[in-house]
């Protein structure tokens, strides 16, 4: 267990404890659903491990099966639209090299319908440190400034700067966010870094930063928007929020909420939210010969991320990026709905 | 309880044991009486574990309970390593690392208590480490000094170094890369054990080792390499108590002499030679990690073929020692930017020398007094000349074949080796041109071949895929040569090339064109069935110049020339004639050559007539008077017979006895049996000896002992010296003898059974030798400076002898072989000089007059130059004449023709009817000294002699009618 344990997440958006809970469903393409047949109260998700790209072993995407074949979404999820697999320097053992790092894509969708009209909708309100920190109690947030950000200011990240602005200028909130693996994943990260002599330690918590804003007018281009999301009604504002730094196990993140109108229901907003996170390819390597045998198969650190081992618990990343992915957006269902 | 569970726990038993209390450590437990001590012990051990991996305060309970909850982890039928489950492993664990109690007899200590002892039992002795010296590898030279061979036995290719002499840097390399708690350790590291378990536990086809230092050596040395439970248990054991009993600086020592490095090297001395041409003692800290690096795998690290890969290692290792603090982060900065530098390869791949590397060995161990010459590294400084050893080789191959292919002997057993399937895999391989083209896939695939006559110095080439001649009809067969030219193959017959397919890898002799209608090209050889052997003395001093004990070492290990007795035939006549000669003869005495019969040995009234001995010329002639000259020039049987009946004594006996105690001086012999066919070559005599003979023939009577070691040392101290002494003199006869049969042997180049090779005459002296029944060819000669000796024949299988053929004499077989050698002597040893004329001491007893050569007539003024004869002269300087001694001078009148052009080989020493034949039971090739220490009884040699199956047709005598002095005598 080289690197973790544990997992990658996303401090997204509070939401408020009180209200009525939002159900899931489980469809095969949000994209494909027709937003007229969502029942009120419901969330239609979906993380496509059923459409036949994903990995067999792992039940993600290659980043370059994903940006071939979904190139939409490649678009707006990648932490810009010209992203590419990093080529980075390493150091092993003093011998400086160049790696490409390959990258899986876990990528979730959701769709619900919030009860307003868009123009009612101010998304500005959730674009908070109050607001993030309240979704998940597990994650601990602090603003930063653009200085602090880890990609501009170390050559060895240069590879996560956006080439066409700084990141968390123009309005966005800057953030960063640490949230300590739960339950026996600490104590299995300590037997791992005591048995693991000589390999780099493994940290027992995820530390990551990221700018939450709301997308200007002149980033929503309609018709590509529309693409995305699979549903033609008028863009009205999107949210999103690009993590652009994360301790390990992964190279970004996305989360993208694109509200639109409902053409037959002009009290109601459409939502289509996005999750998108760049898991480092390496990482589900690594004891992969464990994955077979039982017991031992639970330490493995692709078992814990897709939320497959015995020692996956709670809500938040700990439980692994699927069930975290769930209740996150969930949470921003509710509080969407509730307003 | 599963077996793998059994054999689990005494693994455990034995890790608990040597990490917790190995001074108190047992090999035997009582099953039963000994079960609560063995469940104590097992109980340490797992306490010892958790302090061993810092992990006393991780709540180990938790993560088990959790990982347990894997729902997979309780299903039956799911198993691990041959029927494991996790559930017994865990229920195991809350036994003795949790002393709680346990539903069921999980853990059936009895039978893991048998287990242990079965496998501990007869543990190998580590005491033998103490003082261990690894065999090592001697270094060859030649005689000019340069290294010329490598000795070591098969995986030992190593000079050993003591410690001290391995820089400290380099010592922290190897220990910083293979075991990093060498220091701390008694002999175990239960992390690395418990690391490869459960590593072994996901990959069980990948077995891990998880080994210390101490257990690599206790593996490698004392207990191998098999992948069980059992050795692994040993292992542990005997790392333990090697731990108790040396230090781990003599552990260290044992490890860094002992292990393999790659470029056929093992041990870091040789490794550091070999990589980087310097002693281990001269090792930087960079090119000690870099060999620190290998000892995981010189294969998977090699430098040259992997350097990537090879970097990342070595930048482990100098990470590691980073990390031990034994060197400062710039430095590793600095040593890591590169590889160290290299030093080209020298693959140790001899060609030539096999036989007298052998040779070498077994005098080596009786000169010194050492174990073997593999037992230490020494050098030994011998006498060799290498590019002559080479033509040596080479000119004893060729002209076996040559005799074979001459008489249709000659065979193609098959290919060497076919390398279509390294040729595929180069085509394979094959990468896009980048700058010089590469060579033929074909040619690669050569170039890496590794043949199995590798002492055969004809090229090797690989058959090409068919190709079609220009009119595109017929296949024509060609190969290539390891050169890259492409030649027609042509064989003594198409059966030959038969069945020859695309890279078969067969040996040729390239026929080089003319430049004009003769094109080159390649002829087939296969190996021959004959055998033969050659040897180059130097006559001075006996030194071994070349040796070539048989046609490859390889396909025969039996050195003919030391270790072989083989009948010497025509070439042991000097013998009889020196002593004749010694006798006060001179060269033109007249003796007839003509049938004689001579008693038995001792044989008295009871003798039969069957043991009356009657030889025979090799033509069946008889020519009647002959000068002594001209007879020993042309081999004569009867008159070298006749020699022993007046010609040295009166006695035929005494004659024998005298010829005799001349061998044993010369030392041909330890012990002569009396029999008369032995002044014929029927006793067999080593190649050796009899070249030392001859050279004495060179020296007017000096013998020189034949040698090949000069000096040997160890460790840059000698241990033996051969004395400079003056040549023993031989003195049953003096030097006026010897130089009068020099000059003798030099006329059978002249004129005898030399004259194949004839322009050699005024540089050579020499004698062929033909056997009975053509078993053996011969020539022996010499130059100035050099005796060769060439023996052709069948090895002796079975007690029986192989003729090879009738008139397959020396002068036939072996002197084409003689002349490329002593060409070969001229060209590399020592110049061609005309033979020297007598020495001061020898002329002052020799007086040079001209003679007619066939009469042995003198000759007077105005009859001509003639031929000039050295006569000996009296103590008083008088010239004896002997001439007519044995003949008289009326007796001659009939006969005096000698047929020059006879060919008078030896053969026919038994004669009719003499069926007894005492060196029959001489040892030959291939028998060997049984236990008892005598010899394997020889059949007799059953055939008929040869005149008998094809006897020739006598030449009628003549009769001059006008002779007045009667018939003469006849025998």
């Amino acid at each position: 267990m080289k690197r973790s344990l544990a997992l990658a997440a996303l401090g997204l958006l509070a939401l408020p404890a009180q209200g009525q809970e939002v159900k899931i469903e489980e469809v095969p393409s949000v994209a494909a659903l027709d937003p007229a047949k969502l029942k009120a109260g419901t969330m239609a998700f979906s993380d496509q491990k059923t459409d036949g790209l994903a990995d067999e072993g792992t039940g993600l995407l290659r980043f370059a099966d994903w940006q071939r074949a979904k190139p939409g979404q490649k678009q707006f999820l990648a932490l810009h639209p010209a992203y590419a697999e990093p080529t980075i320097n390493v150091v092993v053992n003093g011998i400086p090299k160049r790696h490409t790092e390959r990258l899986h894509m876990y990528v979730a969708e959701a769709r619900f319908t919030v009860p307003k009209p868009p123009a009612q909708i101010d998304l500005a309100r959730y674009a908070t440190l109050d607001f993030v920190t309240g979704i998940d109690p597990a994650i601990k947030h602090r603003t930063i400034t653009p200085e602090e950000v880890v990609p501009h200011k170390d050559p060895e990240n240069a590879h996560n700067r956006h080439p066409a602005r700084r990141w968390c200028e123009g309005g966005a909130l800057c953030i960063e966010s640490r949230y300590a693996l739960e339950g026996k994943l600490p104590t299995g990260i300590r037997l791992a870094n005591k048995l693991e002599e000589g390999a780099k330690q493994i940290a027992d918590y995820i530390e990551f930063q990221s700018e939450l804003r709301v997308l200007p007018a002149a980033e929503l281009p309609a018709a590509d928007l529309q693409k995305l999301t699979g549903f033609g009604g008028t863009v009205t504002g999107a949210l999103e929020q690009n993590l652009f730094h994360v301790n390990q196990m992964m190279q970004f993140g996305k989360f993208l909420a694109v509200l639109q109108a409902d053409p037959v229901d002009a009290g109601r907003t459409v939502v289509t939210a996005f999750v998108a996170l760049a898991i480092e390819s390496d990482v589900l390597d690594k004891k992969k010969e464990y994955e077979r045998v039982p017991v031992l198969r639970n330490l493995v650190p692709a078992q814990v991320l897709m939320g497959n081992s015995s020692f996956n618990t709670g809500t938040s990343i700990s439980a692994g990026l699927p069930a975290y992915s769930r209740n996150r957006l969930k949470a921003v269902a509710e509080v969407l709905q509730r307003g | 309880m599963s077996t793998v569970l059994v054999k689990i726990f005494a693994t455990a038993l034995t890790l608990s044991q040597v990490t917790v209390a190995p001074e108190a450590l047992r090999t035997q437990f009582d099953p039963q009486a000994d079960q609560a001590a063995v469940t104590q012990i097992l109980k340490d051990g797992c306490t010892q574990m958790r302090r061993a991996f810092d992990i006393e305060d991780i709540n180990l309970d938790d993560l088990i309970v959790t990982a347990m909850e894997d729902p997979t982890a309780l299903t039956s039928d799911v198993k691990i390593l041959q029927g494991l489950s996790f559930t017994d492993l865990h229920t195991a664990y809350r036994q003795f690392c949790k002393s709680e109690p346990v539903p069921g007899p999980t853990i059936d200590l009895t039978e893991v208590i048998k287990y242990y002892n079965a496998a501990l039992a007869d543990l190998p002795d580590h005491g033998k480490l103490k003082g261990l010296q690894l065999p090592g590898m001697s270094t060859v030279l030649d005689g000019k000094g340069a290294r010329f061979a490598e000795v070591h036995e098969p995986d030992h290719r190593r000079v050993w170094v003591p410690l001290a002499s391995i820089p400290r840097e380099v010592q922290q390399a190897f220990v910083a890369a293979e075991d990093k708690r060498f220091q701390q350790h008694r002999g175990v590291d239960e992390r690395g054990v418990i690391r490869a378990f459960m590593g072994n536990l996901a990959e069980s086809g990948r077995p891990q080792g998880g080994s210390t230092i101490t257990q690599q050596v206790a593996k490698n040395l004392l207990v191998g390499d098999d992948v069980t439970y059992e050795r692994k248990m040993r292992e542990m054991v005997v790392a333990s108590r090697i731990e108790r009993t040396l230090t781990k600086d003599e552990i260290l020592e044992i490890y860094l002499n002992s292990i393999y490095l790659g470029r056929m090297s093992w041990g870091i001395e040789m490794a550091a030679r070999s990589y980087f041409g310097k002693p281990a003692s001269a090792l930087t800290m960079q090119e000690g990690a870099l060999l620190a690096g290998l000892a995981k795998g010189p294969n998977y690290y090699n430098p040259e073929r992997q350097p990537e890969r090879a970097r990342e290692r070595y930048a482990y290792v100098l990470n590691r020692l980073q990390e031990d603090g034994a060197i400062a982060p710039e430095a590793m900065k600095q040593a890591v930017a590169a590889l160290p530098r290299l030093a080209a390869f020298d693959r140790p791949l001899r060609t030539s020398g096999f036989y007298f590397v052998d040779h070498v060995g077994r005098d080596a161990r009786t000169l010194a007094g050492i174990e073997g010459i593999t037992s230490r590294s020494y050098t030994v400084k011998t006498t060799l000349n290498a590019p002559l050893q080479r033509a040596t080789e080479a000119a004893l191959q060729e002209g076996l074949a040559r005799y074979e292919l001459s008489v249709g002997r000659h065979r193609f057993a098959g290919p060497e080796a076919n390398l279509a399937e390294a040729v595929r895999a180069i085509e394979t391989a094959a990468k896009p041109a980048s700058g010089a083209p590469a060579d033929p896939p074909w040619r690669q695939a050569l170039a890496a071949a590794r043949l199995k006559a590798y002492d055969v110095h004809w090229p090797a080439a690989v058959v090409l895929p068919g190709t079609r001649d220009k009119k595109g009809a017929a296949e024509a067969q060609r190969v290539g040569l390891a050169d890259g030219r492409v030649l027609p193959l042509t064989a003594w017959n198409a059966a030959a090339r038969r069945g020859l397919k695309a890279y078969d890898v067969v040996r040729v002799r390239v026929q080089e064109g003319d430049g004009k209608q003769r094109a080159a090209r390649a002829e087939l050889r296969g190996e021959p069935e004959v055998q033969g052997a050659a040897l180059v003395l130097e006559n001075k001093t006996g030194r071994i110049l070349s040796m070539a004990g048989g046609f490859s070492y390889p396909d025969s290990q039996l050195n003919r020339v030391t270790q072989a007795h083989r009948q010497p035939g025509s070439a042991l006549k000097p013998l009889t004639f020196l002593a004749a000669l010694g006798r006060g003869l001179q060269p033109n005495t007249l003796i007839w050559d003509s049938p004689v019969t001579l008693p038995p040995v001792g044989g008295g009234a009871n003798a039969r007539a069957r043991d009356y001995w009657s030889p025979k010329n090799y033509d069946g002639g008889a020519s009647g008077p002959v000068t002594l000259r001209r007879a020993l020039e042309n081999s004569k049987n009867l008159v070298t017979a006749r020699l022993l009946d007046g010609g040295i004594n009166s006695d035929p006996e005494q004659s024998l006895k005298r010829v005799c105690e001349l061998g044993l001086e010369a030392q041909l012999y330890v012990e002569c049996t009396p029999h008369y066919p032995f002044v014929l070559g029927a006793q067999p005599v080593r190649i050796l000896d009899l070249a030392a003979f001859y050279a004495a023939i060179a020296n007017e009577g000096a013998l020189p002992t034949p040698h090949a070691v000069e000096a040997i040392e160890d460790g840059g101290k000698t241990i033996y010296a051969r004395k400079a002494s003056p040549l023993v003199q031989l003195g049953s006869a003096d030097r006026a003898a010897f130089f009068q049969m020099k000059t003798i042997l030099q006329g059978v180049l002249e004129r005898g059974t030399g004259r194949p090779i004839r322009r050699l005459a005024p540089y050579v002296a020499g004698k062929t030798g033909t056997t009975d029944n053509e078993n053996d060819a011969w020539f022996v000669g010499f130059t100035n400076d050099v005796t060769v000796a060439v023996w052709v024949g069948y090895d002796n299988a079975d007690g029986k002898r192989r003729t090879l053929g009738r008139g397959q004499t020396g002068g036939k077989i072996a002197i084409p072989i003689f002349e490329p050698i002593v060409e070969a002597a001229w060209q590399h040893h020592a110049p061609r000089t005309a033979l020297a004329p007598p020495s001061r001491e020898a002329a002052r007893q020799l007086m040079a007059l001209p003679i007619d050569v066939n009469s042995g007539d003198r000759l007077t003024e105005g009859q001509g130059r003639g031929f000039t004869e050295y006569f000996r002269l009296s103590r008083t300087g008088q010239l004896d004449e002997t001439q007519y001694r044995l003949v008289t001078r009326d007796e001659v009148y009939a006969f005096r023709n000698p047929d020059p052009y006879a060919d008078g080989e030896a053969g026919g020493w038994t004669g009719d009817g003499y069926a007894y034949d005492p060196y029959a039971l001489v040892p030959g090739f291939r028998e060997v000294p049984r236990q008892d220490g005598r010899y394997q009884q020889q059949q007799p040699y059953a055939e008929r002699p040869w005149w008998e199956e094809e006897r020739p047709r006598r030449r009628p005598r003549r009769v001059d009618p006008d002779y007045l002095w009667g018939r003469g005598p006849i025998y």
